[in-house]
């Protein structure tokens, strides 16, 4: 230890006395100022990338790593190969020192000279807290791991870049030895991304290991991961000791026999610490899968697969969600193998694409039109030969703050969740559609028919059939049996049959038809089940949509929180009177109906939409209106330009007990936007950038001019 | 840590049957010499004797493949670097770090042979170190370096110093300085010095060593009447050369 501490002493000395060390830190920091400047300016983005303040400056999404890496080969490289070179290594190896304690203390020196490259940052860190209303000590746990991360990936690379100038005495090559080493050690971050073709799940596991863009990433968000310093742990532990071995090969004749072993315990122990991290590190747990999906995931038989259908880039300057939500599905997959998932490269128009777009009735162009991925983009999920689709909008939770959009989560396990549970459930139960009575047929693909609805059910994963009259009782496989806008009257036989089904808890859809329908005997028999209905349709001014006085106008929802903001657009539709019930959408307080004669000026807020929990369990869901989920008035997916699609999913889903949603909470993205004066963003650009570098570069002419004048 | 020991053993450092290869060449074929406290030996030998071979063996940087070298009776290896504090080398072509000062230098080096000041001092003074100490060693002039590299390795007066080619690239003043330097450092060490200046190691020594091809050939006084020169091409001569 005592010749450690003289040698550390006597390197550090050398690299601290020399006046080029000082230009190189001086370039450090200017290269650090424009990182800085640049994470300033993002965090002023509506799209600054989530996550703690500083975790861009540390690990941002591409910036950072090429000066990591050149200044780690340019402390490193020489740092035994010159010793090599100009026989001075000689000297040393003749000393009471061991030649592992020579290696050592060469690489302490230059850790303390990386690390004095971190430290002297630290006043651009200092001089943002004085400008920002950030509270410092909430942040400051993150800073620390932050620069713990830079500091320990540093050291890592700067032992490999020594163990690779032992090796030889030729400095440009132990340079490029160290160069091509921590280049690949950061390409895995790019060789690792679903897109470049690597599938297997042990293979990922191991090479993600050695990740050290992921590892910067980590520790920049206090995500200190077990696996993570050990893999850094041994790497520096391997290299010094294999220099050490090198250096000294000619006093120990068993070299190679412990170069054998070295490598051999290095693999175990960083392929058990991987293990370990995955099997116990709490730390992980924050990215863990959710007990509910992880047990909706056992129930799988077999491997479901999830497709991307987005247009939108892997990784950007600034935060998409696209990605984010690429590495939860990849925390996902990488804890179970029943979980494939793969990004649809849509601007590809070979034949697999085309075929699973078919297949999932997904429309290409429009998602290649939506360059922001997120009004088009969907999910897949496919099992066996069942599939569901899940809108990416349903997936990003955003808000909307001075008029900016911002992404404040992502709701991936509840969706995928939901999904599992429709699609894995053997017993799951159908939507029977009723006919026979003029009803909207799901088969008819005229523009009053609803082909596209059976589409837009389809794609969500809902099963439905088509039940025919009610003439024997509802079978069992039907979870809610709808209704969709018959004209003519039912049976008093099916009336009953249907009065039997809700008595044992059914659920039941009643839409108005769009024209009035010819219905007594169902008119009376919702009637006694506490409904009725205006015969005149409803004209509301105040929500008036365009010129049209009031007859067509956007209803808004009450007690739907899934649907909150959200307008349906509707033109005179059917009061639905009900006093036990539930309202779900209902017009403003100066709606109308449309030829109700003596009472011309009497308005009224009138509910549209209700719905009745009966003791029974049973479930009545009515609406007063039907058009808007005729093919006319959908696109080829089903879809709606406004909510009526959404409307018909969460009424569907309450009529269907399995088919409710399940209720995770979605991981919160957690955003820093600063809103600086411009002033003094520059002052702070002025400093880092400027300022700052300016005082190392004196530093480094006083060095030089003491050399000069000695 | 590494002891300091005494000069009180009549054989400081020897060496038993050592062998050496580099690859399928020997290098050094049953060498065995033995080195004696207060005697100056030089070590002759034509280029690829094996002469720095030997020397790197002595001086604790290179296990041999085969044989013992023994520091006062104790085995040197595997663990060389408990005897190296009691060995001072200079390698071939003296390196020294450019970047350092000359005190900067020999501080590092008295560090690390456990030096007192007042050794350091009166190495200084030994060597005429005072006017440069100062001065970056890549400024100085080869006379110069060579002062400064033999002052680390005298530093500490360890028992033992075995100096490669010390003399190279020295003009004649300070040839005639570095003898009376060595003769002082006799003393109080054993020394071995390799040297190609045979004229030269003749006025320092009287016993010598000669290799050749990896083995000694000539231990020992020189005959009278002859000299070193006539020595080494008669030996050459003898072996068909």
């Amino acid at each position: 230890m005592k010749y450690l501490l003289r040698l550390v002493r006597h390197e550090t000395g050398i690299i601290f006395k020399t006046p080029s060390f000082y230009f190189v830190a001086a370039l450090f920091l200017f290269y650090q100022g424009i990182i800085f400047s640049l994470t300033l300016s993002m965090r002023h983005h509506p799209l600054s990338p989530p996550g703690p303040l500083l975790a861009p400056w540390f690990a941002g999404p591409f910036w950072f790593w090429p000066l990591l890496i050149l200044v780690v080969v340019e402390l490193s490289h020489g740092a035994i190969s010159r010793s090599r070179e100009d026989g001075t290594l000689e000297i040393l190896l003749a000393t009471a020192a061991k030649p592992s304690v020579t290696v050592w203390a060469k690489y302490l020196a230059v850790c303390l000279a990386f690390i004095f490259l971190w430290v002297i940052t630290t006043p651009l860190v200092l001089l943002l807290f004085l400008y920002i209303p950030v509270s410092f000590s909430s942040e400051l746990p993150f800073i620390l791991s932050g620069y713990g991360g830079a500091i320990a990936v540093g050291c890592a690379g700067l032992a490999l870049g020594v163990m690779f100038s032992s090796f030889t005495t030729d400095t440009r090559l132990s340079a490029m030895f160290t160069f091509m080493t921590l280049f690949m050690l950061v390409l895995l971050k790019i060789i690792l991304h679903p897109g470049m073709g690597i599938v297997s799940s042990s293979w990922l596991n191991w090479l993600s290991g050695f990740n050290f863009l992921d590892f910067m990433e980590n520790f920049a968000r206090k995500n200190i991961v077990f696996s993570n310093l050990a893999t850094l742990f041994i790497i520096i532990i391997v290299s010094i000791t294999a220099a050490g071995i090198w250096i000294g090969k000619n006093q120990n004749k068993k070299y190679y026999g412990s170069y054998i072993s070295l490598i051999l315990i290095a693999i175990i122990l960083i392929e058990g610490a991987i293990i370990i991290t995955n099997k116990y590190d709490n730390t992980r747990s924050s990215d863990g899968i959710h007990p509910l999906l992880k047990q909706r995931i056992s129930t799988l038989n077999s491997r479901l697969k999830i497709y991307i259908f987005a247009n939108a880039p892997s990784s950007s300057l600034y935060f998409h969600p696209i990605p984010a939500l690429e590495k939860n599905l990849q925390n996902i997959s990488s804890r179970t193998s029943m979980i494939d998932w793969q990004r649809i490269e849509i601007s590809s128009n070979s034949e697999n694409v085309l075929n699973l777009a078919k297949k999932f009735s997904i429309d290409l162009q429009r998602i290649r039109n939506d360059a922001m991925a997120l009004s088009e983009g969907v999910i897949v999920v496919s099992y066996l030969k069942d599939f569901k689709v899940i809108p990416l909008s349903s997936v990003f939770m955003a808000d909307v703050r001075d008029g900016k959009i911002r992404f404040s989560g992502i709701n991936l396990e509840s969706e995928l969740s939901s999904a599992i549970s429709i699609l894995v459930n053997p017993a799951r139960k159908k939507l029977c559609f009723t006919s026979g009575h003029g009803e909207n047929s799901l088969e008819d693909s005229s523009p009053r028919g609803s082909f596209r609805l059976g589409l837009f059910l389809k794609r969500r994963g809902i099963v439905f059939e088509n039940l025919g009259p009610v003439l024997g009782p509802v079978p069992a496989r039907c979870k809610s049996v709808i209704l969709k806008a018959p004209v003519r009257d039912f049976l008093k036989s099916e009336l009953d049959n249907l009065t039997k089904w809700l008595n044992s808890g059914g659920h039941m859809v009643y839409f108005y038809p769009e024209n009035n329908a010819d219905t007594p005997d169902l008119f009376r028999w919702l009637y006694s089940a506490g409904f009725s209905f205006s015969e005149a349709g409803i004209i509301d001014r105040k929500h008036s949509v365009g010129k049209s006085s009031g007859f067509t106008w956007a209803a808004s929802f009450e007690n739907i929180v899934d649907l909150p903001g959200e307008r349906m657009i509707l033109t005179l539709p059917h009061a639905v009177f009900c006093n036990e019930c539930e309202s779900l959408i209902s017009s403003s307080d100066k709606a109308k109906l449309w030829k109700s004669g003596t009472q011309k000026n009497q308005y009224s807020k009138f509910s549209i939409a209700a719905r009745l929990q009966n003791p029974s369990k049973s479930l009545v869901t009515v609406v007063g209106f039907s058009k808007v989920w005729t093919n006319s008035f959908l696109d080829e997916k089903g879809e709606s330009t406004d909510a009526s699609s959404s409307f018909m999913e969460f009424i569907i889903k309450q009529a269907s007990e399995d088919n409710s949603k399940d209720r995770i909470s979605p991981s919160k993205i957690r955003h820093h936007h600063l809103t600086l004066r411009i002033t003094e963003i520059r002052s702070i650009q002025f400093f880092a950038m400027v300022i700052h570098p300016l005082l190392l570069v004196f530093i480094g002419l006083f060095m030089a001019w003491r050399r000069r004048k000695s | 840590m590494a002891e300091k020991i005494e000069n009180s053993s009549e054989i400081i450092l020897s060496a038993e049957k050592i062998v050496k290869k580099y690859g399928a060449v020997k290098a050094l074929n049953n060498v065995s010499i033995e080195l004696k406290s207060g005697k100056i030996t030089g070590l002759i030998g034509e280029n690829g004797a094996g002469k720095t071979t030997l020397i790197r063996i002595l001086s604790g940087v290179m296990q041999p493949d085969e044989g013992v070298v023994r520091l006062t009776g104790k085995s040197m290896y595997p663990n060389p670097e408990v005897c190296r504090n009691n060995i001072g080398y200079l390698p071939e072509g003296n390196p020294l770090p450019g970047h350092l000062r000359v005190s900067e230098f020999i501080s590092f080096m008295a560090s690390m042979k456990n030096a007192t000041n007042d050794n350091i001092n009166e190495i200084i003074n030994l060597m005429d170190l005072e006017i440069v100490k100062n001065k970056f060693i890549s400024t100085l002039s080869s006379g110069f370096k060579q002062r400064t590299g033999l002052a680390g390795t005298f530093l500490g007066w360890p028992p033992v110093i075995i100096l490669d080619e010390p003399s190279r690239g020295l003009d004649p003043v300070q040839t005639d300085s570095l003898r009376e330097i060595i003769r002082t450092a006799a003393k109080k060490s054993c020394i071995l010095i390799s040297s190609h200046g045979l004229d030269e190691l003749e006025r320092i020594t009287e016993d010598f060593l000669y290799i050749k091809d990896g083995r000694i050939i000539f231990s020992g006084n020189l005959p009278e009447n002859t000299t070193l020169v006539d020595f080494f091409h008669r030996q050459n001569r003898s072996d068909g050369i």
